[in-house]
């Protein structure tokens, strides 16, 4: 018999994750300018190995949060953080940590893709060889995993050297997924990684993340709560620089525990 | 878009209310058919369920394009998934309320093994089940809900009693065996009926609590 109570229990922030923890933050605060928080005290711990979905109201703090995991806010002039990122354990503001590293570890998808001008193979190919791989043999053996995991090797085996400007908009997006993977990350954020793209390419790069949760630990910023829903294990639902509920994703959308989460996902308010 | 979906909830809502006041009547007046030997009464109750049946076709059309169209989630998903099964418990009370109306135009015109007793409180019990569980959805309330679910295991031990008590009637007056199934039958939809409302008391409590209470599970 179902134990229904497991399903339906009450959540509390202590109990939702079970999985091991990839990603903490501590008493997280971020400012773009001194005395105003972007980020206020985000305590949250991502599981290994799953979606985490961030939604909330433009302006909410997502991308900020989503950001500080791999020390992309670092480019932004006069912005800083309080309390602490930490990934498998490790501090990643601490003064020891390198952020080639750190973000080789960390691979980052963006809205927009942003193919660099070379043809398809240099494309992927171009962290690794910075990182130090010179074996041609080797790179094609990473070009090739890596596009095959991004579920674009049959679409582009056959071209490529062809420029990835070429390519169309959901082809150069997985090409940009291709490009972190061949990194070796083992998380990898995404902000808005669909947002430009039609149904069918949207639907390619919702099945490419299905597949790669298997390896890796996704977190993606969505403004599209069905695509949330779709996609992710867990959901954290922000507002004005808060983490107001985060539970797994069944939960957020069938049952959530905040009325303020209750009211965004049905639309009666941002 | 929210005002839509919230004018869509509202729009079933109040098409349930409606079908949820058609049912009732029928059972009251089936169940007054019943008592009173009333032909052209019951009659009128197997009417009234072809209207039923035309609205729980409309509304689960309205409810599957409410899904399509607007993707509910959290209480408004609830909202109409347990709209979708109080649409069709509310059909099944009307099929229950018109195979007692049949049972009662066939005894119309034949003396009871005995003056009905039982089996009104039974439908007593029943009716206002059915009406407190309507009640419970227009007013959102749980607690009237479960009160309602609570009520069934009086609805239950009726249904024995009458059971037995025909049984043993009939022992004596084989004769009126066919009449004896007869009755059985309506206590058994009557039991049914009530059951049905149970159902509804327990969506009340889906769409306000998320908490599934059939089965004994979540309470």
């Amino acid at each position: 018999m179902v134990n229904m109570k497991t399903t339906l229990r009450d959540n509390n922030l202590d109990t939702k994750v079970s999985a091991k923890t990839i990603i903490e933050t501590i008493d997280l605060d971020f400012y773009y300018v001194p005395e105003e928080k972007a980020l206020k005290t985000v305590n949250l711990r991502i599981p290994e190995k799953k979606v985490t979905a961030f939604i909330g109201p433009s302006g909410c703090g997502k991308s900020t949060l989503l950001r500080c995991f791999n020390r992309m806010n670092d480019l932004i002039i006069g912005s800083y953080i309080e309390g602490s990122v930490l990934i498998e354990g490790r501090n990643i503001y601490d003064k020891q940590v390198r952020l080639e590293e750190l973000r080789n570890k960390v691979g980052m998808v963006f809205q927009k893709s942003n193919p660099f001008p070379m043809s398809i193979w240099e494309n992927v190919a171009f962290g690794p060889k910075v990182n130090g791989v010179s074996s041609k043999s080797e790179l094609d053996d990473i070009v090739e995993s890596a596009l095959k995991q991004a579920d674009l090797w049959r679409e582009v085996n056959d071209r490529m050297d062809q420029s990835a400007l070429d390519l169309s908009g959901g082809q150069q997006q997985r090409l940009c997924i291709a490009r972190t993977l061949a990194n070796k990350p083992s998380i990898i954020l995404m902000d808005e990684p669909a947002s430009a793209l039609d149904p069918i390419s949207t639907g390619k790069i919702e099945e490419t993340i299905e597949e790669l949760k298997k390896e890796y630990t996704i977190v993606i910023v969505t403004h599209n709560m069905q695509q949330a829903a779709r996609v992710s294990d867990y959901t954290a639902f922000m507002m004005v620089g808060e983490m107001v509920e985060f539970d797994q994703t069944n939960t957020i959308f069938t049952n959530p525990k905040k009325k303020l989460t209750e009211e965004y996902i049905t639309g009666r308010f941002g | 878009m929210k005002e839509k979906l919230i004018h869509m909830i509202e729009n079933i809502k109040k098409d349930l209310i409606f079908m949820a006041n058609e049912v009732e009547d029928m059972l009251y007046q089936t169940l007054k058919a019943l008592e009173n030997q009333d032909k052209k009464l019951a009659e009128a109750v197997l009417k009234m369920d072809e209207k039923v049946d035309v609205q729980e076709v409309q509304i689960e059309e309205k409810i599957l394009s409410l899904l399509a169209l607007q993707q509910p989630v959290a209480v408004d998903l609830r909202f109409i998934v347990g709209a979708l099964k109080m649409n069709n418990d509310l059909e099944r009370i009307g099929d229950h309320a018109c195979n007692i109306a049949s049972t009662a135009i066939k005894l119309s015109d034949q003396p009871y093994l005995k003056p009905l007793k039982d089996i009104p409180q039974m439908g007593k019990i029943a009716r206002e089940m059915l009406h407190d569980a309507v009640h419970a959805f227009i007013n959102q309330n749980p607690d009237m809900a479960r009160d309602v679910c609570a009520r069934d295991n009086d609805v239950d031990k009726l249904y024995y009693k009458i059971v037995d008590d025909i049984i043993k009637m009939l022992h004596d007056k084989m004769d009126k065996v066919s009449q004896g199934v007869e009755l059985i039958a309506i206590t058994r939809d009557l039991e049914r009926i009530a059951d049905l409302s149970t159902n509804l008391g327990e969506e009340v409590v889906f769409m306000k609590e998320a908490r599934i209470i059939r089965h004994s599970f979540g309470e």
